[in-house]
């Protein structure tokens, strides 16, 4: 390896400071486009006449095209616990499927080192049978073999802290209680990227903290956290790196103060009415925003 | 704009969501077995929880359907239409070929009907087709029981053979056929939703078509027709059963070459179409 190759992979490798280490994730050009049925408001798809005519005579409203997402590039390396902040609509829960490998995106690829588990708020597993039994098909989808259920199942009922609510059908679970059965079901496999869409957010303070030690440890065991929150306090007490987007697009990404304090100042002109600030701000930091771009390399 | 360089080597980590080598699949599939069990049984036990009596609705389904056609043809009608036995004819057509319309359009819908789980944990996809597949089995396991039952204790009374035994073979093949066109289906079903509607009448219409009512050998002259008869896999499957059930003799070769044939393209043809689309199951439509 030449000097300057070297120095340029030291550089890259960022505050690692190790030789060139794969990121744990990597978001290569992602694009997302929806096509939904809109019942107004202008915008549809243009499509030929008789196409048109035909949706409506079947009473079908016509198509719009939502831009979810628009060519995100990011890489997240192992150890980090990344926040992803921004208003509703932002795109956050569709780039965490993507990265999951839930939704194919419209253009792009994700790579990562190891099947990332995602934790969302509306995965529903089968809504007539027990809490114990839905852990168990859990970590069977998941790949687990039986003698390593019977192994650890007290200690995802532990986890869960369900109490006699464990054996109930769990579709007589409060979204907490759903939660916290999740929860168990996601980290029963030690996963090296753990993806969280605001799982903890309908959770009480025990089940917060029981969480967030939780994710610690996967990231003490060198895996990384994907964490979708609109709570700025857990993000900065948790987060080591926060990524904003708003609109489909990315906005910030950078050190957890900074980006939640301006994120906070963006939200307050916008309840304040003053869009015309707002906009300059987010016009700011769109220009200012640092792209990542990737450098295929063989190692 | 400025930009922060990241290097990677995309030979060292997976694409996420693609779809593996055929070999690999199949590795994976097989590791997922216990998954598939387990979900079978699931399924099975969940399948009547809506209703007071649960689980008993299992077995109590195909019985009151027998009891059906026996109010209607051995009180009321009294018509055998020149079959000796009709009533046990009917309940074996019956019986078998609802088997394979529920197993079928069931497997090809798992894709959406499984959007939980499948939305929930990254198996391979084909799983959820095995577990809808084993659910059915054993769902058509009890109900086999009830048709052996029924046709032993309702008159004229049919006695036991060794030949019912082979009923199981035909059963294994019949199961096989439903997966494999399932699969083959399956993609179809989650690009055109619409189709899975179709598909429903499609099977009605391989139902009447395949013999439930009446003998095609007794009134059909024509050679050809009886030929399409002859190699429709699932006309085999009652015809087969039939005589196995009724008259205690084994079939010739030809009728269960062309099952076990039919099962088996069916069923690779199937596993290689699933297993090619596997990526689409996570299209956004």
């Amino acid at each position: 390896m030449s000097v300057n190759r070297h120095a340029q992979s030291e550089a890259a490798a960022g505050r690692h400071g190790r030789a060139p280490r794969n990121p744990a994730v990597v978001i290569d050009n992602v694009t997302m486009v929806y096509n939904v049925t809109s019942t107004g408001g202008g915008e549809e798809v243009p499509v030929a006449a008789p196409v048109r005519w035909a949706r409506k005579a079947l009473g079908r409203p016509p198509v719009v095209k939502n831009q979810a997402l628009t060519d995100i590039t990011l890489a997240i390396h192992q150890g980090e616990f990344v926040g992803f902040i921004g208003r509703n609509g932002s795109g956050k829960s569709t780039l965490m499927n993507i990265v999951a490998g839930q939704m194919n995106p419209t253009i792009g690829r994700v790579y990562s080192v190891d099947t990332p588990v995602k934790l969302g708020v509306n995965v529903s597993l089968v809504p007539a049978l027990s809490g114990e039994k839905n852990i168990r098909l859990g970590c069977l989808a998941q790949g687990m073999h039986p003698d390593r259920v019977d192994e650890i199942l007290p200690d995802l009922v532990e986890v869960a802290a369900l109490g006699n609510a464990i054996h109930w059908p769990m579709k007589a679970y409060s979204s907490g209680m759903a939660a916290r059965l999740r929860f168990a079901v996601a980290t029963a496999t030690d996963p090296h990227i753990l993806i969280l869409d605001e799982a903890l957010s309908t959770g009480d303070a025990q089940f917060r903290e029981r969480g967030q030690k939780r994710m610690a440890e996967i990231r003490e065991q060198a895996g990384c956290v994907m964490f979708v929150s609109h709570s700025m306090s857990e993000i900065r007490d948790m987060c080591t790196r926060v990524v904003w987007l708003d609109q489909g697009d990315l906005l910030m990404d950078g050190d957890p103060k900074t980006v939640t304090a301006e994120y906070e100042a963006f939200m307050k002109d916008l309840a304040a009415g003053n869009n015309f600030a707002a906009r300059a701000r987010k016009e700011q930091l769109q220009s200012d925003f640092v792209r990542t771009e990737l450098r295929e390399v063989q190692w | 704009m400025s930009a922060r360089v990241e290097p990677f080597n995309p030979e060292r980590l997976q694409a996420v969501g693609a779809r593996p080598p055929l070999g690999e699949y199949l590795r994976d599939l097989w590791g997922s077995r216990h998954f598939i069990m387990y979900d079978a049984k699931v399924r099975l036990a969940v399948s009547q929880d809506h209703t007071f009596l649960g689980k008993v609705w299992i077995v109590l389904n195909p019985i009151l359907l027998g009891l059906t056609f026996f109010v209607v043809f051995g009180l009321l009608l009294r018509t055998g239409r020149g079959i000796d036995n009709f009533l046990a004819f009917l309940l074996i057509g019956l019986i078998m070929f609802q088997y394979s319309s529920r197993s079928v359009v069931a497997v090809s819908k798992s894709m959406y009907s499984g959007k939980a789980l499948v939305r929930g944990f990254m198996f391979p996809r084909a799983a959820l087709t095995l577990s809808i597949v084993m659910k059915d089995a054993m769902t058509q396991v009890y109900a086999l029981l009830a048709m052996i039952v029924m046709v032993m204790v309702i008159p004229p009374h049919e006695t036991p053979t060794w030949t019912w035994l082979l009923v199981i073979p035909v059963f294994l093949l019949q199961t096989l056929f439903n997966w494999g066109l399932g699969m083959l289906l399956a993609p179809a079903v989650n690009k055109v939703p619409d189709v899975a509607n179709l598909l429903s009448f499609f099977m009605r219409l391989w139902m009447y078509s395949s013999g439930i009512f009446y003998d095609p050998s007794r009134f059909i002259e024509d050679p050809r027709v009886l030929a399409i008869f002859h190699f429709n896999p699932l006309y085999q499957v009652l015809s087969i059963s039939r005589e196995l059930i009724m008259d205690g003799t084994v079939p010739g070769w030809a009728s269960w070459a062309v099952l076990i044939s039919a099962s088996l393209v069916l069923a690779i043809a199937g596993i290689l179409v699933f297993w090619l689309n596997e990526e689409s199951y996570a299209d956004e439509r």
